[in-house]
């Protein structure tokens, strides 16, 4: 009986395992592949082909794509942080009106669907020059972003013992030396998981990319390649290139750093 | 005394940012759906034209079956979750060798940008060299090449994969946490009254994660329609109109129509059926504590 039990869970772990990764290992494959082989078929390559990497990377304006996802992927997350550890310190350890109902305004502003706001939004940016501008995405993205991050940091600080900060206050420590001195050090593992997943959320976002960019001086990646066939007629290896190129990095974070998004994602599941 | 107000000023740098990105917008949106507001013309002014875009909205035949195919969007992907989503849940929470690897393939399809997916994916579900036709026929379920892309009868299929294949980790995640949540007493004391594996799942197991998994479809129903992303790129919305979600409309009526007005107010409309779903969740979740 026992032993049943066992085959079904590594048959059961071996499908699931084959169904996360196989779409982006045929990626993987297609990319080093040439067109005839991506026509017919062909699960390997014969030879590992290089040029539609070279191609993507030297003769097109996707390495400043690329460059624009860093920019904008990077403020964003540290501005998520920079206003979202103040707020996630009050939330865990203030009292103060109201304290439970914009709490829940937080969560809900991590799910609400950006559609909805986006025609406003649209003309505000135009109306002040900043369509296609790194800005036009950074700020959507502070706001949309820093509603999480404060969500997650909560429960992270809820984690953190508060004898320290209390024997603090005692001596007469101001609540914001506090956190600079004192939380902030103790949750550089919490701030760690938010950065990351901030980072990741502006890297992989598309609808205010798509709208509020017109041209390569601040596209990000996914526009780039939601509109890659159109540019370059459709050239499946060139496009899988680009698209292994766009997420190499962001995949390997979350693997070797698995335990901290894990725990960053659950945060907000774990009652307290 | 002296921090009577601190709370609040911590707080103000991200309610400052929602108030200004998410609720003034959220109310010009409501303002805009009462107006007759068109970017095609570009002296157009804005007028008020009453409830007239509402009543040429719900008269719009393709909005009703935008929000159907929503409905069957969202309920094809959340069956797919749920069964990925629980059996994954459940191997993951075991103890055994190798764990790291297998949480990290969960992983893999969230850090993964939706486009990024619904482009691999798209590849494979081509009509003549993708690889799902080229196996389905190697091992002899179909004959022909199914055309999952340009039919209307499959591209719905075709979405709902994929979108289940991006999504599903983090309804994942979720349950797992849930299944921490669970002490192993409870077990060994069903096991004492020979309770097998099925029956401890049912009476044991699923009562007690299922306020996680209803906040877990919260999250992944929510993310489902609003990232258009994956059906955009895929499909466009179509065959015809055939995987065209309502959300994926309502940004064409913006901005291939350039109708404000009209966008405006089936924007209010999505607000109130979003409205409407979470209070459906939160209600089976809390269904559970009564």
């Amino acid at each position: 009986m026992k032993k049943k039990v066992k085959v079904w869970f590594w048959i059961g772990l071996t499908i699931v395992i084959l169904i996360n990764i196989i779409p982006y290992l045929w990626t993987i494959l297609t990319s080093l592949k040439q067109q005839n082989e991506i026509y017919n078929v062909k699960i390997f390559p014969e030879t590992l082909f290089l040029e539609n990497y070279v191609q993507v990377l030297f003769k097109s304006g996707f390495l400043k794509n690329i460059w624009n996802s860093i920019v904008i992927s990077s403020v964003t997350a540290i501005m998520c942080i920079v206003i979202g550890v103040p707020a996630a310190y009050a939330f865990a350890r203030l009292q103060f009106r109201m304290k439970n109902g914009l709490f829940m305004l937080v969560l809900f502003m991590t799910i609400f669907p950006g559609i909805f706001i986006i025609s406003p939004l649209f003309s505000f940016l135009r109306s002040i020059g900043a369509i296609d501008t790194y800005f036009a995405l950074i700020l959507p993205y502070i706001a949309y972003f820093t509603p999480l991050v404060v969500w997650i940091l909560t429960g992270f600080f809820r984690t953190i013992p508060s004898a320290i900060e209390e024997v603090a206050i005692m001596d007469g420590c101001s609540i914001p030396k506090l956190i600079w001195k004192i939380v902030l050090p103790l949750s550089v593992p919490g701030i760690i998981t938010v950065g990351i997943i901030a980072f990741t959320l502006s890297w992989n976002e598309f609808l205010f990319a798509l709208i509020f960019t017109s041209s390569d001086s601040a596209r990000t990646v996914p526009v780039a390649i939601s509109q890659f066939q159109g540019v370059h007629s459709l050239n499946w290896g060139q496009m899988t290139a680009a698209a292994i190129v766009a997420t190499i990095p962001i995949v390997l974070i979350s693997v070797f750093l698995q335990k901290y998004i894990i725990s960053g994602l659950t945060a907000g599941a774990i009652k307290e | 005394m002296r921090y009577r107000f601190l709370p609040y000023m911590l707080l103000l740098p991200v309610f400052t940012m929602i108030i200004v990105i998410v609720f003034i917008p959220l109310i010009t949106t409501i303002i805009y759906s009462f107006q007759s507001y068109r970017l095609t013309d570009p002296d157009a002014q804005a007028t008020f034209v009453g409830l007239s875009n509402y009543i040429e909205i719900l008269q719009d035949s393709r909005f009703i079956s935008s929000l159907i195919t929503s409905l069957i969007y969202i309920i094809g992907s959340v069956i797919g979750m749920l069964i990925l989503g629980l059996i994954t849940a459940q191997i993951a929470n075991q103890a055994f060798k190798g764990r790291s690897i297998f949480r990290a393939s969960i992983l893999l399809p969230w850090a993964v940008a939706p486009v990024v997916a619904a482009q691999s994916w798209k590849f494979m579900f081509e009509t003549d060299f993708g690889i799902i036709n080229y196996v389905l026929e190697g091992i002899g379920i179909i004959e022909r090449n199914i055309p999952w892309l340009v039919s209307s009868d499959h591209a719905m299929i075709s979405v709902i994969v994929t979108n289940v294949w991006k999504t599903t980790p983090l309804l994942t995640l979720i349950i797992v946490s849930g299944l921490q949540t669970i002490s192993k007493e409870l077990y060994e004391s069903a096991d004492i009254d020979g309770a097998g594996d099925w029956k401890k799942y049912y009476h044991i197991t699923l009562p007690l994660i299922r306020p996680f998994i209803a906040m877990g479809l919260i999250f992944t129903t929510l993310q489902t329609i609003n990232v258009i992303d994956i059906i955009y790129v895929m499909t466009g919305g179509g065959p015809g109109e055939s995987t065209e979600i309502f959300t994926l409309y309502n940004y064409k009526v913006f901005f291939q129509y350039l109708d404000f007005g009209l966008g405006g107010a089936m924007a209010v409309i999505g607000v109130v059926i979003v409205g409407i779903l979470i209070y459906f969740y939160t209600r089976s979740m809390n269904k559970q504590y009564n």
